[in-house]
């Protein structure tokens, strides 16, 4: 490796001190240092509310985008040797791309659907104009070097694409490429992994990673930890607007010594699932047998089409909790839908409680839908929004909505309110509760907690391990393993539509058979332990 | 709504005020007008406006302010009925469109699109021929000319409602087509309509009142704005307010409607 020594010593392209932001009367950033030198990752991280994404927008001159106005102050705040302290708009247009680039969690809505990835990429280019580097090379070259560094394969092919033909890893890697195609020394990247499964955000990591060894700045916002452990060299733990504890990642991780720290690694979810065993019955309530699902691609005529599931079979056995887990495109969404009976298996059946349930006319299969409930992965979405929640939980069958918060452990008020002034975990609370409302035998649940900061993931948890011992049986789809882990007994991977691999959570945590598994596992960051690079 | 009335403007409660007189003029005119419009006085024949007559009188003496009350009914009213039924025939298509398959949905665009070709005014034409002047030919053809419009707008919401998350989930609860359609699909497809609607009104009223103007609509006796308008045509020199009484209700109704219809588009009743 080429990577030269990074020189400590010199001046920092990020340095911040005593940096105040506040909106109105309320002050969310007080008083936060921050250095980040060439070839530097520095992690931030903090519960919910910390302050953490405005500070990221803070560090673009756009704290006050689309909101309140915000009040930034600062004793220093200099970017790659300039002093940006009460810089004006005009001066921060400057700055952005050349200097800093931003990524942030939404690659689908941070894209123009409809201009080419090219087009995206290059609008940087145009707008930061760098005298130096103009002429320097024809930006097409640049385009598509910036999309190689990205790790895009064929970036001249993905270039002429639109968003909307890539898939999620693909976009946040041209979203990366929209960042760096300038070469700014400082990259900002506020939940870059957040979106993307496993496998993906391991390989984006590493590219970070590659970024960060050539010498790029990096300022990495996140609450995912499994990410801090693998890329970033230091730590800021913020809470309330303050640094309440900064270091070694690899210290900061394993000892940490402010209770926040503490409290955010004791709510990762890790390890084995807690004891006392649930009581799982005998018998099956959920059998899939023989399951294959094609989908016509467009445009290729009678015999193309893509297999989304392919010969699986399942069981979900009485108060069991399954997981299902895959790769993204694995079929793990397809599934769901055939194991709900939305769609109809193009060969096997699906049986409920060893009667047809696929086979049967939706008719006759709506009486026993309350059987079966779904947790969909937009809560949001699945809400009608023109009903407050107590109408959405009566809808869904609940006598009383308030008792079915409670049990959800949310307050009588939540009733009255309407779903989209509700946050993450409320949300994802209400859409449990609602499908809890029919006391349903089997709940099946989509990536019911990867948009939420760990905090939050780990109440959410615990309420469906409450779930679980009440009785109900869990299917619950994840990218996640660390949270399947922690909530299933049995778990099923899935690739490519087939299953590679089934069996009892520590079974195949100890001993994975398939390469699929071995790879799921080795991308399922471990923090602690062994932290760093 | 409460909530939608607090986003209003002081503009769009005067617009909300100018409404509520209008309908009260098509419901009881005589609260505001208490004479008869028919009334002939061949005495007080072209007076000018006064605080008897504020609108002045007409060639045979009739006050023409309260011929432009009591002909509400007629103008605002016809124009009522006749967005009344275009949206109910923009319903039908829009929900069978939107609901229905694929090749119902093709046969109903074609249809849509063919009278949306024919001007309102062919149209009128047309049902004249047919059945006779009157205002029973400007209401069917205002209905009708009005109906396309409303129907690609629900057909496009239907659809978007359908195919989303909630309703997705409503099935998935088991709930009965029907119900789906009633208490999730309809609400939500509908209530955007609720500006496009008032806008619609106001329109309405214009053609309305264009059709009679040209005599294709309510027959000279009776009161109606756009009738008035053509009867005071011959006498626009020497007596003006003949013209501009009728005028100024057309004018401002519309504008009232008009306005409404945006304070509800900004504030966000869809």
């Amino acid at each position: 490796m080429l990577t030269p020594a990074p020189v400590r010593d010199a001046e920092p392209v990020l340095a911040v001190a005593d940096l105040r932001v506040s909106f109105r009367s309320l002050e969310v950033l007080r008083g936060l240092d921050l250095r980040v030198h060439a070839g530097e990752c520095l992690a931030v991280v903090g519960p919910s509310g910390a302050g953490k994404s405005v500070l990221a927008r803070s560090l673009l001159g756009l704290a006050g985008e689309g909101g309140a106005p915000a009040r930034v102050a600062a004793a220093t705040l200099r970017i790659a040797g300039r002093d940006l302290r009460g810089a004006r708009e005009r001066d921060w247009r400057r700055v952005r791309g050349r200097h800093v680039g931003l990524v942030l969690q939404d690659a689908l809505g941070s894209l123009d659907p409809l201009r080419t990835v090219h087009a995206e990429v290059a609008e940087t280019l145009h707008t930061s104009g760098r005298p130096a580097a103009r002429g320097s090379a024809p930006v097409g070259e640049r385009v598509r070097d910036a999309l190689a560094r990205a790790g895009l394969p064929e970036p001249d092919v993905v270039a002429r694409q639109r968003p909307g033909a890539l898939s999620g890893g693909m976009r946040q890697r041209a979203l990366i490429a929209s960042a760096i195609v300038a070469e700014p020394p400082l990259l900002v990247l506020d939940e870059p992994t957040t979106a993307l499964d496993a496998t993906v955000a391991a390989d984006v990591l590493a590219l970070l990673g590659r970024l960060r060894d050539a010498g790029t700045a990096l300022l990495l916002v996140t609450h995912d930890l499994g990410a801090v452990a693998r890329i970033a060299d230091r730590v800021v733990v913020l809470a309330d607007g303050r640094a309440v504890e900064e270091g070694p990642t690899a210290r900061v991780l394993t000892e940490p010594h402010h209770a926040v720290t503490r409290g955010l690694l004791a709510a990762l979810p890790r390890g084995p699932k807690p004891p006392p065993a649930p009581v799982i019955g005998t018998d099956v309530l959920l059998a899939g047998h023989g399951l294959r699902r094609t989908y016509p691609l467009p445009g290729r005529g009678p015999r193309g089409a893509r297999t989304a599931v392919d010969g699986v079979a399942v069981t979900v056995r009485r108060g069991e909790a399954l997981g299902i887990v895959g790769e993204s495109g694995s079929g793990k969404s397809t599934l769901t839908r055939l194991l709900l009976a939305a769609e109809r298996p193009d060969e096997g059946t699906v049986e409920l409680d060893r009667a047809p349930w696929s086979d049967l006319p939706e008719a006759r299969r709506r009486a026993r839908r309350a059987r079966i409930r779904l947790v969909p992965q937009d809560v949001l979405a699945s809400m009608d929004p023109r009903r407050d929640v107590r109408r959405i939980l009566r809808d869904a069958g609940a006598s009383n909505p308030v008792a079915l918060l409670a049990r959800v452990h949310l307050g009588p008020e939540v009733a009255d309110r309407m779903p989209r002034s509700l946050s993450g975990g409320q949300r994802q609370r209400v859409a449990i509760a609602r499908a809890l409302a029919a006391d349903p035998e089997l709940l099946v649940l989509d990536e019911p907690v990867s948009a939420l900061d760990v905090a939050v993931q780990a109440g959410i948890l615990d309420l469906l391990r409450e779930v679980q011992d009440a009785g109900t049986a869990l299917v619950l789809v994840s990218h996640d393993l660390a949270v399947v882990r922690r909530l299933c007994d049995r778990v099923l991977v899935l690739s490519e539509g087939r299953v590679v691999e089934e069996g009892a959570v520590e079974t195949v945590w100890a001993q994975p058979r398939s390469e699929v598994t071995r790879a799921l596992l080795a991308a399922a960051s471990p923090v602690g332990g062994r932290g760093g690079r | 709504m409460r909530r939608a009335l607090r986003g209003f403007t002081p503009g769009a409660w005067v617009a909300l005020a100018v409404v509520v007189v209008m309908l009260v003029m098509v419901v009881a005119p005589g609260l505001i007008a208490p004479g008869d419009p028919t009334a002939i006085a061949p005495r007080e024949a072209f007076e000018p406006p006064s605080l008897a007559h504020p609108f002045g009188t007409d060639e045979s003496g009739r006050d023409v302010w309260t011929r432009v009350v009591h002909g509400a009914v007629s103008s605002l009213g016809v124009g009522l009925q006749a967005t009344v039924i275009g949206v109910a025939l923009a319903m039908v298509l829009g929900f069978a469109a939107g609901l229905g398959p694929r090749w119902l949905d093709a046969g109903i665009a074609r249809v849509v699109e063919v009278l949306y070709a024919l001007p309102t005014m062919v149209l009128a034409l047309l049902l004249v021929t047919v059945r006779g002047p009157g205002l029973a030919a400007s209401v069917l053809a205002v209905g009708l000319a009005t109906a396309p419009g409303y129907a690609r707008i629900l057909r496009s919401r239907v659809r978007g409602v359908a195919t989303s998350g909630y309703v997705a989930a409503a099935r998935l609860d088991g709930l009965a087509p029907a119900r789906v359609l009633t208490r999730h699909i309809a609400p939500n497809a509908l209530w955007p309509l609720v500006a496009v609607l008032t806008l619609g009104i106001g329109q309405a009223v214009v053609w309305v009142a264009g059709l009679s103007f040209l005599g294709l609509g309510a027959l000279p006796p009776s009161p109606e704005w756009g009738a008035m308008l053509n009867a005071g045509r011959v006498y626009l020199t020497t007596a003006w307010w003949l013209t501009v009484g009728p005028g100024l209700a057309i004018t401002v109704t519309a504008a009232a409607l008009t306005a409404l219809g945006r304070a509800f588009g900004r504030v966000g009743v869809a």
